[in-house]
């Protein structure tokens, strides 16, 4: 049945041959009218590559091969790396049909770093992709050729080639098939006819190929429903030869469900389509085969014994390949019912053979999913078990292949009694080898089943951490705030919050990792302001950036203003970037960057860190990207955290269809760079987020809220924060000074209550404020004062008096005029003063 | 102003008690969802805090007995604070009536803004700041 595939997965898998085929007819019918390509050019090569890649790859490979010549020659031209990779491809390709891995491999490995550095996400990336992923799976590497795969879907799909994604969905689906672990064959053949139903022959091998999944899983009507839709798609294509394949496929099902009727009648129909068309002439001995397995139900051992020496008719059976498996077991069968016991042990011995060669593949394709499904950093005990479960079962496999071939070789000797025998031992193995794969469809789900135990744990673990925290966080807030507190005590209940919050933020991380791996990442994509984001990241940090003498800037020039993406991802990503650029600086400055790049005809969003900071060794480039990893584990004592913040944003980009890439000398700092396919929101000037429809009243005004009640600054900060630009809001006057310091304020309003007590001193810490902070303006709000207190107050430094109460609606209007008022405000305090003085 | 805590640790009762005290706000506490509907039925608050894992009645059972009646109180602003992490808590919560959710450790600046946020949003032009 493998070689069946194979053959039509050749005719059509290679559709991805017959797409450059057509690609190339196409293109030629695109450029000038009748003038054909120059064969001696770069295209010409290229197109008589293409055309040859199917019938000939030999003259495939040698057409590319010059193609790479010419490729290599035009140096100066922009668009040779392209080149090179284009012809690189193709000569892989051919190497491969050639069935010469160790030469593809490295030729499709150096097209594919082109591809890669000069035209990320693009067709000639995907395809290369698939080839690198195709060299993998011929070699029997399954984890890399399945992540190879999985990639060339995505790459593909960037690039806008839902055909190429199919096929690639479709050589999934038969790394699953070779695995036997139908239910996922069927998935992703199903997809894949979805995804690209317009295509005939993708729709035909994945009707096909489902079919057999569902033979193999003895349903055998739904079998049967797929091969005759499959037979339909033949038809519609013309191909005799298809028809014939899908015909024997169809036959078979039928023989095995028992419908010996509907078997006899198919195989009659394919034996005429075999008649008349010379390709379909090659399905003979299948439909022999077949016919033979009909007689053998009816009883008639003659007659399949006869058929089947027609079948097999020059052929060593030392070398019979897998399609002819199922042959050899009713070869067996007639000519044990004939008393023909030589011939009986030759195809018995044939058939373990293939047996064991199909049993090898599906337990070691088996474990290589498994493995690529343990991809995963920290494993709990229960998954180490599973595992150690899995061993044990791969050992007794073995053991029972091992007794097989023993009792094969006392056959040889007593033959005719123990052939019978050595039968039912190997039909006892397969059905072992059929447990064996239930138990690895069960263990993957009790992995999965694991895994989401791991993050419930976790969950309730957290929550567990989460309440004393709160006790500890909030209790050191509450101290912390009390202004009387001496500075000694300060600093040192400052510590233990520090601690705490360092102790919130592994908490998260480590969940937040866990929910990523077991469920994924939903993003909720909205139209969101990106230089915003990035300046309220900056902002964030600053502090911290501040303490330790680094300089923070912000390069948003060549940003897009408004993007649709997932702000809290987002802003995820860019929080963890900083938080690890600062913690990993000590001298010098840390650069946050976004740009727009144009990658062939779609656009990416370019965010970059920069720092100069102690770098990463080249060797743990990519260490640094897995869960809970430092490069080294001393340094995790050094710089505290989890390790975990590039894992989660490279998962996170991942999942926003980007990814993340990381540049770094040691000693002299790292970039980090994430690009994501960027997504321009529709042109609009609305304000983004917020529900009123009302232009804001303070839209030019960054304002800055200094007050020491927290629920009046945080009532202040609710009501004008949809009205103004920013407001920040501070519980102190020394906190006022130093935020204002950065100049990032257009006013502050200030509260009495933050200005102190008694009058004089009040007046007094108002000058030096409005002084410091100018030159923002500064707005007190105070209640019960008359109008000899005001005049002291503008003559003080105020630009403005608000007096308490005040509606909410009207505060913003209110600072609105004193902000309009500024100039002459600022007249006439200055006025006030000299009359003041 | 008064705002109740229903809230079964101790601990956290007085940290919370202790930050709303430096607004200016007093607090009353219940120790599970039951005691809470009791001093609610009481009592008059202008919101109330609420906690989810509870010995006795737990916190989204109680905000669906407290937006089951049909009186003015009915109304009230309910925030929760929770230690759960899980994916679906918020939505869970705001299903049965919650008005903001909260995730412990909770800070004072995001305490206060919750609080803001509900009486800036409820109040419209008779919010008055003083």
């Amino acid at each position: 049945m493998r070689q069946k595939r194979l053959t039509i997965s050749k005719l059509l898998a290679s559709a991805a041959a017959a797409a450059l085929v057509m690609g190339a007819s196409t293109a030629v019918r695109a450029e000038a009218p009748p003038a054909p390509v120059a064969p001696a050019s770069f295209e010409g090569r290229v197109a008589a590559a293409k055309v040859a890649m199917m019938a000939d790859p030999q003259t495939a490979y040698l057409r590319s091969g010059e193609a790479l010549a010419v490729a290599q020659a035009q140096a100066g031209d922009p668009r040779q790396a392209e080149h090179v990779a284009t012809a690189q491809w193709l000569q892989g390709e051919a190497l491969l049909r050639l069935s010469k891995l160790d030469e593809a491999g490295p030729v499709i490995a150096q097209g594919l770093a082109t591809a890669a550095a000069r035209a990320p996400n693009s067709k000639l990336h995907g395809d290369l992709m698939v080839a690198q992923a195709e060299v993998q799976a011929m070699k029997g590497d399954v984890q890399s050729a399945l992540a190879g795969f999985h990639a060339a879907y995505r790459i593909l799909g960037k690039a806008g080639q839902p055909r190429g994604q199919a096929m690639a969905l479709m050589r999934i689906g038969s790394i699953y098939q070779d695995a036997g672990d139908y239910p996922k064959v069927l998935q992703y053949y199903a997809q894949a006819a979805e995804l690209y139903p317009a295509d005939l022959a993708l729709l035909i091998t994945a009707d096909n190929n489902i079919g057999r999944a569902l033979n193999s899983q003895k349903k055998y009507a739904e079998a049967v429903a797929e091969f005759d839709r499959a037979r339909q798609i033949a038809r519609k294509m013309g191909s005799l030869q298809l028809e014939a394949q899908i015909l024997t496929n169809l036959a078979s099902a039928e023989v095995a469900w028992g419908h010996l009727d509907a078997a006899q009648r198919h195989l009659n129909e394919n034996l005429r389509i075999a008649a008349v068309d010379p390709g379909a002439r090659e399905e003979q001995p299948f439909i022999w085969g077949v016919q033979a397995q009909v007689e053998l139900q009816r009883h008639n051992p003659k007659a399949a014994a006869q058929l089947l020496a027609r079948t097999f008719d020059g052929a060593d059976l030392k070398t019979t390949t897998m399609p002819f498996r199922e042959f050899h077991e009713a070869a067996y069968q007639a000519y044990s019912q004939l008393g023909d016991e030589h011939l009986a042990l030759a195809h018995l011995t044939a058939f373990k053979r293939l047996d064991d060669e199909a049993r090898e593949l599906a337990a070691s394709t088996n474990a290589a999913l498994m493995s690529a499904q343990f991809d995963f950093a920290n494993q709990t005990s229960r998954i180490a078990q599973l595992k150690a479960g899995q061993l044990q079962r791969d050992v007794k496999l073995a053991r029972s292949r091992n007794t097989i071939t023993t009792v094969l070789l006392i056959g040889a000797i007593l033959i005719g009694a123990l052939l019978l025998v050595s039968f039912l031992w190997i039909r006892r193995s397969r059905n072992e080898v059929r447990q064996a794969n239930g138990k690895l469809s069960l263990a993957n789900g009790s992995l999965e089943k694991a895994l989401r135990a791991r993050t419930e744990f976790l969950a309730t673990t957290s929550h567990e951490i989460r309440t004393p925290l709160n006790g500890i966080l909030g209790m050191t807030q509450v101290i912390l705030s009390d202004r009387r507190l001496e500075p000694e005590l300060r600093e040192k209940i400052g510590l233990v919050h520090g601690a705490g919050e360092t102790m919130r933020a592994l908490v998260d991380d480590i969940l937040d990792i866990a929910k990523i791996e077991t469920d994924g990442v939903t993003l909720n994509r909205a139209e969101l302001d990106l230089p915003r984001v990035c300046e309220e990241t900056i902002r964030l940090w600053t502090e911290r950036a501040g303490a330790k003498g680094l300089a923070l800037t912000l390069d948003a020039v060549g940003a897009p203003a408004r993007i649709v993406e997932d702000s809290g991802r987002l802003r995820q990503i860019l929080f963890n970037l900083m938080s690890n650029a600062i913690k990993f600086t000590e001298t010098g400055g840390v650069t946050l960057a976004a740009r727009v790049e144009a990658v062939g005809a779609v656009e990416e969003l370019v965010l970059s860190v920069a720092d100069t900071g102690i770098g990463i060794p080249p060797d743990k480039l990519e260490e640094v990207f897995e869960s809970f990893r430092q490069v080294d584990s001393s340094t995790t004592r050094t710089y505290e955290g989890t390790g975990l913040g590039l894992a989660i944003c490279r998962r996170l980009a991942q999942a926003m269809g980007g990814d993340v890439f990381l540049e770094s000398a040691l000693g002299r700092g790292s970039t980090v760079t994430i690009r994501l396919p960027l997504e321009r929101a529709a042109l609009s000037e609305e304000p983004i987020a917020q529900d009123n429809a009302a232009p804001q009243v303070l839209a030019d005004c960054r304002l800055l809220v200094c007050d020491v009640n927290p629920l009046s600054q945080a009532m202040i900060k609710a009501v004008l924060a949809p009205q103004a630009r920013t407001v920040e809001a501070v519980p102190s006057r020394e906190e006022a000074v130093e935020a204002a310091a950065s100049g990032r304020f257009d006013m502050v309003l200030v509260d009495a209550s933050a200005l102190g007590g008694e009058r004089q001193a009040r007046l007094a810490a108002l000058r030096e404020l409005a002084a410091t902070v100018a030159p923002a303006l500064v707005a007190v709000m105070i209640a019960d004062i008359g109008e000899d207190e005001a005049g002291r107050l503008l003559g003080a430094g105020a630009a403005q008096i608000i007096r308490k109460p005040i509606a909410a609606p009207a505060l913003a209007v209110e600072l609105r005029a004193g902000f309009d008022a500024r100039g002459k405000v600022a007249q006439a305090a200055v006025l006030m003063a000299n009359f003041a003085a | 102003m008064r705002v109740l805590f229903v809230e079964d640790s101790e601990v956290n009762r007085r940290v919370i008690k202790e930050m709303l005290r430096a607004g200016g706000i007093d607090m009353a506490e219940a120790e599970d969802g039951k005691a809470g509907l009791q001093m609610i039925e009481a009592n008059d608050y202008d919101l109330i805090l609420m906690d989810l894992r509870m010995p006795g009645m737990d916190g989204v059972t109680a905000i669906r007995h407290l937006r089951a009646r049909t009186d003015a109180k009915a109304q009230l602003p309910v925030i929760v604070i929770t230690a759960d992490a899980g994916a679906n808590i918020d939505a869970d919560c705001r299903d049965a009536g919650a008005d903001d959710v909260l995730s412990k450790p909770v800070s004072m600046a995001t305490l206060f803004e919750a609080i803001a946020g509900q009486l800036a949003k409820r109040g419209d032009n008779a919010v008055m700041l003083t």
